[in-house]
């Protein structure tokens, strides 16, 4: 045991390493974030998904984070050399290839409008289109999971129409309850927990997407395509 | 080996001679049968010699608390440097300290602390005595 | 089994946490000392994970209904049995009846308390800490409530502990030399910079060499710091990405949040430092309204402090082993 690491004090520059698309910057002492620095498109996200297997393998490996377009890993000890291992995440994303995880096809049962659906006038006033323009259009499309976060079994949906992007709130929802079928900037999900919520809601769904009783708690995984499916149309 | 008797005056003179020569203030030698405590008080003013020899285990006598294995001796248990001791354990005397952990040594029940018998930091021996404790008023 | 007498809110079931889950949005939890976990599970001779209780409000009692063994670690809050002062840090013998009580604690504020065997929630996804976010976990996903009865597991190996108990030199002192001293009553944090340090330009520095308060809008979750605001220089837009807890973002209010126990599984906030991992204990029972500073330190640092604290944890295990042993031995 030594007195030095009470000392300290010099200035350490900062570790971000920058190259061919992507950059590593460490979370404190065990954990490491590659962020793919392009596009926030489905491509990138299939290069995230092929590093992810790659690093899961790594024997210093504790637990790896699928991010939108970015991964943090979390290793098993602190790393003596971060710049190494910062090198061998890039060198790994530069060999990702491209993959694409054969996830399952998930249904989702909505009832959109009604008493949930909290946001959807001012979803129409922002988009200009109807109410029922907005329900189809988020129907009609086919959503891929991007990475799961957030609340237990919360999954980030990528694939929503341009024409029904919505900025996430500034003064969130108190209470939005468990179910609420939301659209937060670029993506849509539904809400896994009640409580404080800046997604904007147009619907409600019964499905239970989390159970930590289960072998598999969590009903999404990345990679999974999911369709919405009206059940009711309550507008 | 036959024991010296520690009420013998001769043993408890050449006893204090020794410790006069090894410049040691004090000693104490505790038996199943008896104890002896010598103590040179003043010695800047010229030895001063107060000797005590008692039946051990009598009633309302002062006795010893040896150390229960060997250890480093803590009269507290040295973590609350410069906190008040918010909560020291009522009857205890201090501690063996062995690398990261503190045994404490206890006065045993009615009974209060009534001096220590070594140095902070002193290491000691299984049996050595460590402290002398009394009864409680 | 023990029963809850009297407790206040948010004291929970808490063991080393669920990491492994964030990537399905599961907050990994544990308790906001470990190390306080740790070194009570070593010094009774449990898995050095074993979940325990975390106590943060006070005051809290609790009654044994058969003999056992227990210890009180972390904040010392005046601990007593049956009206008796217990020592801080020190693991006892106690019969079934008996009557443990924490008072509220006047320096650090989360107590632990780690009885033989641990206690014995189901676990679910490989840890009994209790997760208040998805209220599943530890006792049935909620906090404590009066009249609450837990039980607690088997001893596989249990200690011969002395009557007169088996204290740990409490490892602020122990560990003195590798965890720097408060500097003007501020605590001191170690931290590494984060991907978006650069981006904060001059205020960057001001991020070091300010005091920050821990504010009242703080809880395992996180805490909000309170103090002069920084700023990055442009407005950053980041991608949802996986955090961890220690992580230092700063909102567009300009004051840090740190992630702590119960952080978020994902953030999007630029992130100027990372707290090292083996100095999370400290700000797991520094006090809301008190002051904190940030040093920066190198990931070799981070793990050397992390080395020593490793080497204090097995050494009370084994120690404590080898004393109770050895007093047996001598009876």
């Amino acid at each position: 045991m030594s007195a030095s690491a009470a000392k300290i004090i010099q200035p350490v520059e900062a570790l971000a390493l920058d190259r061919n698309g992507a950059r590593v910057s460490p979370i404190g002492s065990r954990a490491f974030l590659l962020e793919a620095t392009g596009e926030f498109d489905l491509a990138a996200q299939r290069r995230i998904w092929a590093l992810s297997r790659a690093v899961e393998l790594w024997s210093e490996t504790l637990e790896i984070v699928p991010g939108m377009t970015n991964l943090l890993v979390v290793l098993t000890v602190t790393p003596e050399d971060p710049e190494a291992l910062a090198l061998r995440l890039l060198e790994a994303w530069e060999q990702a290839e491209s993959i694409d995880l054969a996830g399952r096809t998930i249904e989702i049962a909505v009832t959109y409008g009604g008493e949930h659906a909290t946001d959807l006038a001012a979803l129409c006033d922002r988009s200009g289109l109807s109410d029922h323009e907005v329900v189809r259009i988020h129907y009609e499309g086919t959503y891929r999971v991007f990475a799961l976060g957030s609340a237990p079994g919360f999954g980030y949906l990528h694939g929503l129409d341009p024409r029904i992007y919505m900025p996430r709130k500034t003064v969130p929802s108190l209470n939005m309850a468990r179910g609420c079928v939301t659209i937060g900037g670029m993506q849509t999900g539904v809400a896994v927990l009640t409580g404080p919520n800046g997604w904007n809601s147009i619907g409600f769904a019964e499905l239970q997407m989390f159970d930590p009783m289960s072998a598999t708690p969590a009903v999404m995984a990345p990679g999974d395509t999911v369709r919405f499916v009206p059940a009711s149309i309550e507008l | 080996m036959t024991k010296p008797d520690l009420s013998d005056p001769a043993i408890i003179e050449r006893l204090t001679a020794a410790l006069e020569a090894a410049g040691v203030d004090g000693i104490e030698i505790t038996r199943r049968d008896q104890s002896l405590l010598i103590r040179l008080l003043g010695a800047a003013n010229g030895p001063v010699r107060q000797l005590r020899s008692e039946k051990a285990n009598a009633a309302g006598a002062v006795s010893i608390v040896k150390a229960p294995m060997a250890g480093e001796f803590w009269p507290s248990d040295l973590s609350r440097t410069g906190v008040p001791a918010v909560s020291a354990a009522n009857d205890t005397v201090g501690f063996l300290r062995v690398g990261p952990i503190l045994l404490p040594v206890v006065a045993g029940p009615a009974k209060r602390l009534r001096r220590h018998l070594v140095e902070p930091g002193t290491i000691v021996g299984f049996g050595d005595p460590i402290a002398e404790i009394e009864p409680e008023a | 089994m023990i029963e809850i007498i009297q407790t206040g809110p948010f004291n929970t079931v808490q063991d080393l946490g669920r990491p492994g889950f964030r990537n399905i949005g599961v907050t990994a939890s544990g308790a906001m000392d470990p190390l306080a976990l740790k070194i009570g599970n070593s010094l009774l001779g449990n898995e050095t994970g074993a979940a325990v209780l975390e106590i943060q409000t006070y005051p809290f009692k609790l009654r044994f209904s058969k003999a056992t063994a227990f210890v009180v670690t972390g904040a010392d809050c005046g601990a007593s049995i049956d009206g008796r002062t217990v020592q801080p840090w020190c693991a006892l013998s106690v019969g079934g009846g008996q009557v443990l009580e924490l008072g509220q604690p006047r320096v650090a504020t989360r107590a632990y308390i780690c009885f033989a065997g641990g206690i014995d929630v189901a676990s679910v996804m490989g840890s009994r800490s209790t997760s208040l976010r998805g209220a599943f976990g530890g006792n049935e996903g909620r906090f404590l409530i009066t009249g609450d009865v837990l039980q607690l597991g088997e001893v596989s190996a249990p200690l011969n502990l002395p009557a007169t108990g088996l204290a740990v030199v409490d490892p602020t002192y122990a560990l003195s030399d590798v965890y720097p001293a408060h500097e003007d009553g501020a605590l001191v944090v170690r931290a590494i910079p984060a991907g978006e340090h650069s981006l904060f330009g001059e205020d960057a520095e001001r991020f070091w060499s300010q005091t920050w308060k821990i504010s009242t809008q703080s809880d395992r979750t996180g805490y909000r710091l309170m103090g002069e605001p920084i700023k990055p220089t442009t407005p950053v837009e980041m991608r949802s990405h996986g955090v961890v807890s220690g992580v230092v973002q700063v909102p567009p209010s300009g004051e840090p949040i740190i992630q702590m126990a119960d952080a978020n599984t994902a953030g999007g906030y630029p992130k100027i430092a990372g707290v090292i991992e083996a100095d999370l204990w400290r700000l797991g029972q520094a006090r809301i309204g008190s002051r904190l500073r940030f040093v920066r330190v190198t990931h070799a640092q981070a793990a050397e402090v992390e080395r020593a604290v490793v080497g204090f944890i097995d050494d009370v295990g084994k120690t404590s082993r080898m004393v109770c042993g050895a007093l047996q031995a001598m009876k």
